[in-house]
């Protein structure tokens, strides 16, 4: 690790409050397939519940879209935006997905802030702002009146994310997960059994290069974990120093061990316990993270899996504002996680 | 039978594999239990050698199972993970070696029923492999080991059945049966997945090497399969990396993204040409096809080929279009400057009569030529129009029988000497009146009509014409059938193309650029008609042209009409609107700007008829000069190619001095789109060069006798009680582009006939001004003024007839746009020497006034002058005919056909009277009217002397 990148403890924040939207026209995205919305019923009731908040609120111009497939919203929401002249707030009705879809439409574009809506399976993004289920996220009065943040973005390849990138045993997890989900167990188990089965099979680990802002660490890695955001999956927050508005990626690197070491870390791991595992996961602050690797790895970007033999993670500093609804006090969201489990466990 | 299960990999290693070891444990299991309930037949307690090691007789059979599935796990281990063995061995191994071992245990410790079922299992394990061979093979081989053992070696495989030889019998014919089954469904399903294989397998190879890029999108618009093509250009490192991608995902640029999710919201298949860039910045052009998968909304396949190749030949052929263009706008220009000259200069010569014959015959030779060549000029401009797009029709009511009459009138003249038996055939039911182009007709018509005249030697030539009527109008159809020497089938081909003369060797004598056809083809196209020809080479072709156009509500041509167009005798249809009255407008004023003294001389001479007040100004800088001064005219004619300030910039200072009155534009460069250009920089419209006497009339009559009312209104008064001058234009001028030529013999009539004089002072004074430029920018290396001085010369010196002299100043010309400054050092001096020498000369010319001489016919004995009455009266009545039909070129054609021949003082000045009433005046009644008189005198005379 000598040549290593410095590992840091400390972290910063900065915080920008924002005007409310009063002044925005809004476009609603609603995802068909998140889980909380993915019946008619519940999509028509959501359309309603819209549809009565704007009659309250007749001088606010509103829209609603319903993608139609993978991706399809980002063309979309970019055009809107793109096409508006003045601001426009994209409330981004679905899971991570939803959001990642929004956070793409909208990167670059100075128009254009979106508010994040908690009716996916995870909400991981949003669980950093509220850990206890979103409700504050479902309100229509918080995500069209709220404030604001500005929040980093990570750009990837062909896509940006808002939380997190990984390579390693959680993204195969995540992709076999997925389609053990679609074929064969119909529950969030599926990614556990994944993990384990990958474990196992002894396809947990890989040799990376892993260049954190110019510092090389090469070796055997069972996952590397380019955080934004605090937290991933339905319940796992592995990232706790990690916020997204700081300007800079948390990154763990989780080193080979036995397959018995690796089932023994992962829940400590994957609950903010890093730092009590100082000989396998390794803490380092970043502003650019290239991996590579002689085998193709399986990598993902808010839960978006893709293949490759090298990936570079760039933050991009305030990229994209999200709203933050009123109820929550920004102030406090540094520790919500870290204080908790650095003193915790 | 084709071993396609070789496509495919050893899918059937782990599976085999782990059936192998169940089927192992399972059975042990089963023996194992049995042995605690000894439920085991005594006789198949096992060989004797086995009791000879001491093995208690209950293990025996329980240890033998454990012995058996060990070697079917050993054995089935090392078939399937063999590296030699191919596929359909392993599917022929794989069995047998199950059913040997389970056969050999049954023999030796007695089995059960399951024995049979078992032997059936084994083969399926053949299927594992998708080998029907393999399946047969296996099943053979299994029977006949059955067999041999039950009916040779006459084992029991059955417990407790020793004495039942039929029930051995009855459960292999029922294991026969059963083979026999699972052989043919097996066999079935064996193709078809092979068939797949197969399919997959091409699919895969055809990919790996294929260019194109192929994506196949399921209905999540996540991607099902990629190309290596494809994820290549978008920077996928291998196509498996890609698959199950969100496929808007793989796009490096927004634009792209766009781009795709636009296309998958596409319904139905679809296959266009798109630009695309993927984001490594080359233009590239795809034809993207793309076919909906099943009743999903979203998923459908896309196929790109890349065709920029293609895209780039085809603008690098529009760009090498657009070069002809210019250059052809560079020749018009060229070639329509010094054409001013020839024309008007060859007949202001013609018109001052007394010139000897030889001079008259080269005069009219260069006329006639001029013509040609300005038709020529005019074709290659129209196909020009036509190939960027820019041919307009300009649809009118017009006189169907009219424009027949003219097309057929036109065509006589062209026969002349031939022996052509020239007939027409008018449907009598046609309308009197169409809605159309009529002049791009009467170019179609005449251009099919003169072709079968100019390849018909002798013979005949027959029109006919009809029409159909319909709900949406009428199809007008024209048929010339000729008796000449047709098309081979390899010319008929090529008949339409471009340039392409057929018969090229044996035509070598006839005239013509090869277009005609082609412009006729696809101005029949634009009026939605069609073009065909039928021919028999040495027998004559038949041309069928068919045109749509517009019914108007009239009369048919009814029979009379008919009959006269079919007598060549048809008198009427002329109308007052083809008159032109060239109005006096003395309270006019216009201002000519043109740097070449020729061209101002033309100018002024065109000008004249109307009386009005003509300036004239050598340069842009001379014009904003007169109207800095204060002077304002009705128009200002600017010419567009001018030394130091062109027209054009000439027109821009002028309007922004606050000059507000009509500028007009005069330019040779009859390209299209140049009519756009005059008009969005200051002008008010556009005269080509040669002038058109009709657009200059229209012109002068919008912007000068329109302007002032109430004095055109007495000067109109005053045209009336002076006789006027009133001029018939015939319809083909102007209209038919074949004839443009003769409607530049008409322009300088009104020109003083005193012209070389003066043209030769122009000259010296245009000559004096560029010896001056030329020494001054050849000393400060001003190349723009040195190239557009020595242009200016080469026109100027081509129209002194200093043929040598224009060519080096068009050699200075290119040296200077070319930057020579060694060819200009080492000829501008002997080029200024031969301007200077020749000023000197033309200065000599003038002060002894003026070049040639008049003959003076009077006097002359023509006493023995035999004249052939017969052949004058004739074409008398030819002449007549067309001075009452307004058709000049019939005319000029049949008094150039009197001159083959001798006739007498008196009747030669009577003809001369005639062409000079036509050429000079345009007058057609008085020429019509002194033909008759000479008609007369001739038929009074010829009877005299019969009389006498």
């Amino acid at each position: 690790m000598g040549g290593g990148p410095e590992r840091i403890d400390t972290m910063t924040a900065d915080r920008q409050n924002n005007t409310g939207g009063a002044a925005c026209k809004h476009l609603f995205v609603i995802n068909p397939a998140a889980k909380r919305i993915s019946g008619g019923k519940a999509r028509r009731a959501l359309r309603e519940k819209i549809a009565a908040f704007f009659d309250g609120h007749p001088d606010i111009p509103h829209e609603v879209y319903e993608s139609r497939w993978c991706r399809d919203s980002v063309a979309f929401i970019r055009q809107y935006v793109s096409e508006s002249a003045g601001r426009v707030r994209v409330h981004a009705l679905g899971g991570n997905g939803t959001f990642f879809e929004a956070v793409n439409g909208v990167v670059g574009l100075d128009n254009a802030e979106v508010a994040v809506y908690t009716y996916g399976r995870g909400n991981g993004f949003a669980r950093y702002f509220d850990r206890g289920g979103g409700k504050p996220f479902l309100s229509l009065e918080n995500q069209v009146f709220g404030r604001t943040i500005p929040i980093d973005v990570i750009r990837c390849g062909n896509n940006c994310g808002a939380s997190f990138g990984m390579a390693g045993i959680e993204a195969y997890a995540n992709a076999l997960g997925n389609e053990w989900r679609e074929n064969y167990i119909p529950t969030d188990m599926s990614y556990t059994l994944a993990a384990m089965y990958l474990i196992l099979n002894g396809r947990a680990s890989q040799n990376y290069r892993i260049n954190i802002d110019g510092g090389i660490i090469e070796g055997d890695f069972v996952s590397v974990l380019v955080a934004n955001a605090p937290c991933y999956g339905v319940n796992m927050y592995p990232a706790i120093d990690a916020h997204p508005n700081d300007g800079w990626f948390d990154v763990y690197t989780f080193k080979k061990v036995s397959k018995a070491g690796i089932i023994a870390s992962i829940p400590i791991y994957t609950h903010g316990g890093y730092r009590k595992l100082p000989k396998v996961i390794s803490h380092y602050r970043a502003k650019n993270v290239k991996l590579t690797s002689n085998e193709v790895m399986c990598m993902s970007v808010d839960g978006e899996n893709f293949y490759g033999t090298s990936v570079e993670y760039e933050i991009m500093p305030g990229a994209v504002k999200v709203v933050c609804p009123d109820s929550i006090d920004v102030a406090k969201l540094p520790r919500i996680y870290g204080k908790r489990d650095r003193g915790g466990r | 039978m084709k071993d396609y299960s070789v496509l495919s990999e050893d899918r059937a290693k782990t599976p085999a594999r782990i059936i192998i070891v169940i089927y192992a444990i399972i059975k042990t299991a089963f023996y194992a239990f049995n042995l605690g309930v000894k439920t085991l037949p005594s006789e198949g307690a096992g060989p004797d050698f086995m009791h000879w090691f001491g093995i208690p007789a209950d293990v025996i059979p329980w240890l033998a199972r454990v012995i058996v599935g060990v070697i079917l796990i050993i054995g089935v281990f090392i078939i399937t993970g063999s590296e030699k063995l191919t596929n359909r061995q392993k599917s022929v191994f794989m069995p047998l070696l199950l059913a040997v071992v389970e056969l050999a245990h049954a023999s030796l410790f007695g089995g059960d029923r399951l024995i049979y079922f078992l032997l059936i299992g084994c083969s399926l394990l053949s299927l594992m492999y998708a080998d029907v061979l393999g399946l047969f093979v296996s099943m053979a081989a299994i029977s006949a080991i059955t067999a041999f053992l039950l009916f040779v070696l006459n084992v029991r495989l059955l417990w407790g059945a020793n004495s039942l030889a039929s029930t051995e019998i009855f459960n292999f014919i029922s294991l026969i049966v059963m083979y026999i089954l699972v052989f043919m469904l097996g066999r079935h399903s064996v193709n078809a997945l092979n068939r797949f294989n197969q399919a997959g397998y091409i699919f895969d190879t055809l990919q790996k090497t294929s260019p194109n890029l192929t994506v196949v999108v399921d209905d999540r618009a996540r991607i099902d399969y990629i190309s290596k093509a494809f994820a290549e250009i978008v920077g996928v490192e291998k196509p498996e990396y890609a698959t199950g991608l969100p496929f808007i995902d793989i796009f490096p640029t927004s634009e792209l993204k766009f781009f795709w999710n636009g296309l998958l919201q596409c319904e139905g298949a679809f296959s266009e040409t798109f630009e695309l860039n993927f984001g490594d910045g080359a233009r590239r052009f795809f034809m993207i096809t793309s076919e909906p998968l099943g009743e999903s909304k979203v998923a459908r396949t896309f196929e790109c080929t890349e065709i920029t190749y293609i895209v780039e030949a085809h603008n690098a052929a529009e760009a090498a279009s657009k070069s002809k263009s210019n250059f052809l706008a560079t020749m018009s220009h060229e070639i329509r400057t010094p054409m001013n000259a020839i024309l008007g200069i060859s007949q202001i010569q013609l018109q001052r009569g007394g010139l000897p014959e030889d001079t008259v015959t080269a005069f009219e030779n260069i006329h006639a030529s001029g013509g040609n060549l300005l038709g020529i000029i005019n074709d290659i401009l129209d196909m020009s129009k036509i190939e960027t797009g820019k041919m307009e029709l300009n649809p009118v009511e017009y006189d169907t029988p009219s424009l027949i009459n003219d097309a057929v009138q036109l065509n006589i003249v062209r026969i002349g000497s031939k022996q052509i038996d020239f007939s027409v055939d008018i449907d009598e039911n046609m309308p009197s009146k169409l809605y159309g182009d009529e002049l791009r007709i009467k170019q179609i018509l005449n251009n099919i009509l003169s072709n079968a005249i100019k390849y018909t030697k002798k013979g005949s030539v027959k029109l006919s014409v009809n029409c159909v009527t319909d709900s949406d109008g009428v199809t007008l159809r024209f048929a010339v059938e000729d008796t000449g020497q047709g098309m081979r089938p390899e010319d008929k081909e090529k008949l339409f193309s471009e340039y392409l003369r057929f018969n090229a060797a044996a035509n070598r004598a006839t005239e013509g650029t090869g277009l005609g056809l082609n412009i006729t083809k696809k101005l029949a196209e634009m009026m939605g008609g069609t073009i065909s020809a039928e021919s028999e080479y040495g027998k004559g072709s038949v041309f069928t042209v068919t045109v749509r156009q517009k019914a108007v509500e009239c009369p048919s041509i009814g029979a009379k009409v008919a009959e006269q167009l079919r007598k060549f005798a048809f008198v009427g249809g002329r109308q007052v609107n083809f008159k032109i009255t060239r109005e006096r407008m003395p309270y006019g004023s216009v201002l000519v700007v043109d740097d070449v003294a020729t061209n101002l001389y033309v100018a002024e001479g065109l000008l004249a008829p109307y009386q009005l007040t003509v300036e004239m100004a050598d340069s842009g800088f001379a014009a904003i000069e007169k109207t800095e001064d204060g002077n304002v005219y009705d128009i200002i004619f600017m010419d567009h190619m001018m030394p130091k300030m062109d027209g054009i910039e000439t027109a821009r200072k002028l309007r922004e001095t606050g000059y507000k009155n009509p500028i007009v534009a005069l330019t040779a460069n009859a390209i299209v789109g140049n009519d756009e250009l005059f008009m969005n920089n200051g002008f008010d419209g556009f005269i080509s060069k040669p002038i058109d006497v009709r657009q200059l009339n229209e012109v002068l009559n919008k912007f000068v006798r329109d302007r002032h009312p109430e004095e055109a209104k007495k000067y109109s008064v005053d045209t009336t009680e002076q006789g006027g001058r009133s001029y018939k234009i015939n319809q083909r001028d102007g209209v038919d582009q074949n004839q443009k030529a003769e409607t530049a013999v008409k322009r300088p009539k009104y020109l003083d006939i005193a012209m070389n004089p003066r043209l030769l002072k122009f000259f010296c004074q245009d000559a004096e001004k560029a010896v001056a430029t030329l020494r001054e920018t050849v000393k400060n290396g001003d190349a723009k003024l040195f190239t557009i001085t020595a242009h200016a010369m080469k026109s100027a010196l081509a129209n002194v007839g200093e043929d040598e002299a224009s060519k080096t100043a068009a050699a200075l010309e290119n040296a200077g746009r070319g930057g020579d400054a060694g060819y200009i050092s080492a000829n501008v001096d002997g080029f200024i020497q031969t301007l200077e020498s020749l000023i000197s000369k033309f200065r000599g010319a003038d002060n002894g006034g003026a070049v040639g001489a008049d003959k003076d016919n009077a006097g002359m004995d023509d006493s023995g002058v035999d004249e052939d009455r017969d052949y004058l009266l004739e074409l008398l009545r030819i002449i007549k005919s067309a001075c009452d039909n307004y058709d000049d070129d019939t005319a000029y054609a049949a008094l150039d056909r009197l001159k083959e021949k001798r006739w007498k003082v008196s009747t030669i000045e009577s003809l001369e009277k005639i062409r000079d009433a036509l050429f000079i005046n345009s007058d057609f009644d008085n020429a019509g009217e002194m033909c008759s008189a000479l008609f007369d005198y001739v038929v009074y005379d010829k009877v005299g002397s019969r009389m006498s």
